[in-house]
């Protein structure tokens, strides 16, 4: 036999493509974590300034018995206060004309859709940044456990906090948490959500346990040797985003793609280059609101 | 102008640029670590089995739009916010800080930008890119780093109450181990070893004292020394 079609020799021919591009894009393997819940959201509402002060009210006081007749003395009336200040972030992808001449799958509108998926993953990085804040410490140089879990309850509750409690931790405390776990005895040992806390999940939310919410990211920092994670009651965080919906009279509405409260993607053609952006912004704030409300929960890297 | 006939006989040479990546390489997986400073709360000690009671550092960073830090990057508010809790701020500048001093370092990246890391933390670059960290090798020089904040006066030392409290609650932690090792043989080890850095706990700080009084006699006796001096000077006029 002679003069089989071999794939090889179209190959070389220019009768067959070593590969095509496939029409489906997959996704990459990256923590979505959304931390945002986790945190008290203040409407941004400030006049001539990017700092915004919220009052937090004078704690209430028992009475003090007071002699007949006796002159009642006034009370210091404190109040607190915490200050957010917010800052921009923004992030840009370019592409060329070729790009969608060659039927390429990724255009650019995947590209303004991996910078609307940018927001919760900017707050989630703020979030955790913002927690290495709180004074009171449980688990310094160790691996955690349990005990270390119930430590931070401890704190948390000797300061007046009501529950649930969140509780975000870092993917290897998690799995720490889970390994100490397994080997509890005791009240928890049968109950379902232990047994539930064990599965394996995503990053982000891992379940209640004990009414504390548990969440896993990557975006939990370091320092000194030591995983920065944090346990808090609600109000211990608080956040905000100046909306940017505010500045749209300095956009021509033809250049707005995205146009949300919190979130602005404009887009810019450079016709010299045969290129288009898309640039997106946002003016975030995180702070840590009250520090009581919270407590850092290290072990070690 | 009418365009001649041109000789050209002596090309350039081209030279042959090898690129050299240096630096550390940034993606959305591996970001670059911003500037930061340590502080210190009176309430933040752990134990160190080598180096005694060891103040926990916490590190701020400075990420504008957190805790007020400002857009380049300005730590004043949120420094504010630290003394005002009782913290004390670790100046990279202190002279106290000896061989510490400017403790924040930074790798360059490959995108020409700083990623700030511990004055200990070394970094191997895999041929993927991937960034793989010398982590617990961070953890002596680090009790070091702490161990001389203690000793150079730079922040408060560790109060009683707070040691007190660190007793108790290692005290309570062994309570928890021994009530369940019956129930769970691993976790008699950690009750032995709960138990152990109890006592060593109890012996720091015991020494500590007996450390702390020696110096304190020492300075009493050389006080004494010094007053028949300032009495004769008295004596003179």
């Amino acid at each position: 036999m002679a003069n089989e079609i071999l794939y090889s020799d179209l190959l070389t021919n220019g009768g067959a493509v070593a590969e095509v591009l496939s029409g489906l894009v997959a996704q990459q393997l990256y923590d979505a974590s959304d931390l945002r819940s986790v945190s008290t959201f203040i409407p941004y509402n400030t006049f001539g300034s990017t700092s915004m002060a919220v009052t937090q009210d004078a704690v209430p006081g028992a009475f003090g018995s007071i002699a007949e007749a006796a002159s009642v003395a006034n009370t210091t009336y404190t109040t607190s206060e915490f200050v957010l200040a917010v800052s921009r972030y923004s992030r840009a992808y370019e592409i060329t004309d070729l790009v969608g001449i060659s039927g390429s799958p990724v255009d650019l509108g995947r590209a303004v859709k991996n910078l609307v998926d940018g927001v919760s993953l900017t707050f989630t990085d703020l979030i955790c940044a913002a927690t290495p804040g709180f004074t009171t410490q449980v688990n310094a140089g160790g691996t955690l456990a349990v005990d270390d879990i119930y430590d931070g309850q401890f704190a948390l509750n000797l300061v007046a906090n009501s529950g649930p409690y969140n509780c975000i931790l870092h993917p290897k405390q998690i799995n720490e948490f889970r390994n100490s776990l397994r080997a509890e005895a005791g009240a928890m040992q049968f109950q379902d959500p232990t047994a539930e806390m064990l599965a394996t999940k995503g990053p982000g939310f891992q379940g209640m346990w004990n009414n504390i919410a548990f969440y896993s990211s990557d975006s939990v920092t370091n320092a000194a040797g030591n995983h920065l994670g944090a346990m808090m009651s609600a109000g211990a965080l608080a956040h905000t985003m100046a909306p940017v919906a505010l500045m749209q009279g300095h956009v021509p509405s033809s250049n707005l793609i995205v146009s949300t409260p919190e979130l602005l993607v404009e887009l810019s053609r450079d016709a010299y280059g045969a290129q288009s952006a898309a640039i997106a912004h946002m003016y975030p704030g995180v702070v840590l609101a009250e520090d009581n409300r919270g407590v850092e929960i290290l072990s070690v890297v | 102008m009418s365009g001649g006939t041109i000789h050209l006989s002596t090309p350039q040479r081209e030279e042959n640029v090898i690129k050299q990546v240096t630096g550390l390489p940034e993606n959305n997986k591996q970001r670059a670590a911003l500037k930061f400073v340590y502080v210190h709360y009176p309430q933040s000690w752990h134990f160190n089995a080598e180096h005694g009671f060891l103040p926990s550092l916490k590190k701020m960073i400075a990420k504008p739009g957190v805790n007020g830090v400002g857009p380049k990057g300005e730590l004043t508010s949120m420094l504010a916010s630290v003394r005002s809790k009782g913290g004390t701020f670790i100046d990279p500048k202190d002279h106290r800080l000896g061989e510490y001093k400017d403790y924040v370092h930074y790798y360059p990246t490959q995108a020409g930008g700083k990623w700030y890391v511990d004055f200990c933390q070394k970094a191997t670059v895999l041929p993927t890119g991937q960034i793989v960290w010398n982590t617990r090798d961070t953890l002596e020089p680090m009790a070091e780093f702490a161990a001389h904040i203690r000793d150079s006066g730079i922040i408060e030392p560790l109060m009683y109450e707070f040691y007190l409290g660190m007793v108790e609650a290692q005290k309570v932690k062994v309570s928890r181990l021994q009530g369940r090792a019956d129930r769970n043989p691993s976790v008699t080890t950690k009750a032995k070893q709960a138990e152990a850095k109890l006592d060593a706990m109890q012996a720091s700080w015991e020494k500590n004292n007996k450390r702390l009084t020696a110096k304190t006699k020492a300075k009493a006796k050389t006080a004494k020394a010094k007053a028949p001096v300032l009495e004769r000077c008295v004596d003179g006029e």
